[in-house]
């Protein structure tokens, strides 16, 4: 079981030190709401550790619940954000979806993988040329596009 | 009477129900927001008449807050900003196997929210308005510490977790430039952080990533499957029923959502966002049975929607009465109307009252147009997410996550941040930190933020030695100062009127 408190108040403490670090000479208008923010969630961040010491929350740990398929849709997706900047939007995002689809698939083959090849072309090119023609949003278009 | 017979001509009609779904669809996609629909539209009305052309904004932006509700219950995504609280019950609704009576549910109370705020659109707009221009710098920092006090309502199991994430959402509203003095804070060195966090992309990586993360866990298994199983055992006409009686079993929790949605709408920079929120805080309070919200309890979909549909009218009241657009959709069609030959303001009730009174009219005739079709389309939207395997749900939902985030302002850093906000949101909400007030903090931040320093400023310059006093003094600041008290004690009393009961 997972100590939620100890590691909630950490979370808490590292974004008030995160952003305590980047307090510079802002003006006084432009400091009084934030500064006051960060030393509420760091006292809050203390609680909540102090907390954890005296009554903690115990929960089932979520790291044993992350299986193969979730890691790998979560590495999927960070290689999709990632590289769509550089590859292009439209090619990363057939490679991305087919490979999603690829790994959450119970059949392995030849047939499943032109499926999925399939659906990932159609979906991401109905996006594309809805977003594109009509509304004007233009995707990042990187070295292919 | 004019006014009907006005809208209800068969060119008007056709015209709504063929922009509708088109409206529906914009809401329904997260990171499309209702304002960018009716942006799209305004564009095609200086080729129609007036009237024609409002008709079609009305519908356009009642069908695409609707439509928001749509990935909100199905998928634990808010398409829309205004849709954010009918995720705490109408997703558990929908995995209890109960979607499509949520969907039903939401339209008959959506109905209603639509009709009070039209009637409050017309016979009140004069004396709402004055009342809004009363709220000044103090008042509105007290109405975000008011809604900073309905934390404890979103909170899930821990109310000290509950208020950090709160801090947390207000601390992240404040990346980017200061709402006054116009210092560029906490953009880590990236230049895109100068324009501030998209509420869009957090709200979609809080509340659609972790479950994305969730579904990709068990990817063999049917998503919502129990739902098809009941749906098939009760009939299409059993669910309709008992969203009716969901939707009207407490009407008193109906009536005052829609209130609140129309009152919180009046007021110039809040909206649906915050008024959703507001009206599902109340109906918990209210509630016999708080404890059941969260697990799909159907009044707070019935508080949630119902708020949505009164804020649409509400947030045209400043702009038609005074000629204050007090949202983003009020500006848009500030500038349609100007397009049109209208000014906005006084002059609208008087110069050109039967297209003002055709346009007021307009939104209730859309919003039962909406209903009537959002009942099929929610089935046909309900229909596909059935139909799709989960290997090919994840990758399409992972899709329109980049795409409506990366839409809102063509600015790809949202998208990264969308993502990080996921992973984020996925493991605080595993160690008991709900969205919910993360998300609350953020929105009412920018408000709270600009409030304070405003109403600072306005102190120092009437008394210099003592400038907070200006936020203790002001009647309507009183009032507001005591209600947020009454909200945030009110937890307290209800436990002990409950320990006591029990």
């Amino acid at each position: 079981m997972l100590n939620s408190d100890f590691y909630g108040g950490i979370v808490m403490l590292g974004f008030a030190a995160l952003f305590w670090s980047q307090l510079e000479e802002f003006t006084k208008f432009g400091i009084m709401f934030p500064e006051v923010i960060i030393i509420i969630l760091a006292i809050l961040g203390v609680i909540i550790l102090v907390k954890s010491k005296i009554k903690p929350q115990r929960v089932k740990s979520f790291v044993k619940e992350i299986n193969k398929p979730m890691i790998g849709t979560m590495a999927l997706s960070i290689v999709w954000i990632g590289l769509a900047n550089y590859i292009g939007f439209f090619v990363i995002s057939v490679v991305s979806m087919w490979a999603i689809q690829w790994l959450l698939s119970a059949e392995r083959n030849l047939k499943s993988a032109v499926v999925s090849l399939a659906v990932s072309i159609i979906s991401v090119s109905f996006i594309y040329f809805v977003f594109t023609k009509y509304l004007y949003i233009f995707f990042p278009s990187g070295l292919l596009f | 009477m004019q006014a009907f017979i006005n809208v209800l001509s068969v060119k008007n009609l056709l015209a709504m129900v063929l922009l509708i779904p088109l409206g529906m669809m914009a809401g329904a996609l997260p990171g499309f927001t209702a304002t960018m629909a009716v942006s799209i539209l305004v564009p095609f009305t200086f080729v129609m008449n007036p009237v024609m052309g409002l008709i079609c904004v009305s519908a356009v932006y009642c069908s695409a807050i609707y439509g928001g509700a749509f990935p909100a219950i199905l998928i634990n995504t808010p398409g829309t900003p205004s849709s954010i609280a009918t995720c705490f019950d109408g997703y558990p609704m929908a995995q209890q196997g109960r979607a499509q009576e949520a969907l039903f549910t939401i339209a008959f109370a959506s109905l209603v929210g639509g009709f009070i705020g039209t009637v409050g659109l017309i016979a009140f707009s004069l004396p709402l308005a004055k009342v809004a221009l009363k709220f000044g710098p103090p008042e509105y920092f007290w109405v975000s510490i008011f809604g900073l006090t309905i934390i404890a309502g979103l909170s899930g199991d821990s109310l000290l977790k509950g208020v950090a994430g709160g801090v947390l959402g207000l601390l992240i509203s404040t990346i980017g430039i200061a709402p006054v003095g116009g210092d560029v804070r906490f953009t880590f060195g990236i230049s895109s952080f100068q324009g501030g966090i998209e509420l869009i992309s957090v709200l979609i990586g809080f509340f659609c990533i972790p479950e994305v993360f969730k579904m990709a866990r068990d990817p063999l298994s049917s998503y919502l499957k129990e739902t098809q199983d009941m749906a098939k055992k009760e009939g299409y006409r059993s669910v309709i029923l008992k969203g009716f009686r969901n939707a009207f079993a407490d009407i008193t929790n109906l009536i005052r959502s829609s209130v609140i949605g129309l009152f919180v709408g009046i007021l110039p920079g809040a909206g649906g966002n915050i008024a959703n929120l507001i009206a599902y805080n109340e109906a918990k309070r209210a509630s016999k049975n708080p404890e059941s919200f969260g697990k799909g309890n159907p009044q707070g979909i019935v508080a949630t929607e119902s708020a949505d549909k009164g804020t649409i009218m509400g947030s045209f009241v400043p702009l038609l009465t005074l000629g204050v657009p007090g949202s983003p959709v009020a500006a848009v069609v500030y500038g349609a109307l100007m397009i049109q030959g209208l000014n906005p303001g006084p002059e609208l009730f008087t110069k050109h009252a039967d297209i003002t009174y055709t346009f007021m009219v307009s939104f209730f005739v859309a919003m039962a147009l909406t209903v009537l079709i959002g009942m099929f389309a929610g089935m046909l939207f309900y229909q596909i997410i059935m139909r799709t395997p989960i290997r090919v749900l994840v990758p399409a939902i992972l899709l329109l996550t980049i795409v409506g985030s990366y839409a809102v302002r063509n600015n790809y850093m949202d998208v990264v941040f969308m993502l990080g906000s996921g992973f984020l949101g996925y493991v605080l909400a595993n160690l008991g930190f709900s969205p919910g007030p993360v998300v609350l903090g953020l929105v009412l931040g920018p408000i709270a933020e600009k409030g304070l320093v405003q109403g600072y400023l306005m102190g120092n310059s009437i008394s210099p030695e003592m400038p907070w006093v200006i936020f203790f003094t002001r009647p309507i600041s009183i009032i507001l100062i005591i209600i947020s008290i009454i909200s945030a004690l009110w937890p307290l009393y209800a436990a002990k009127r409950r320990r006591r009961a029990n």
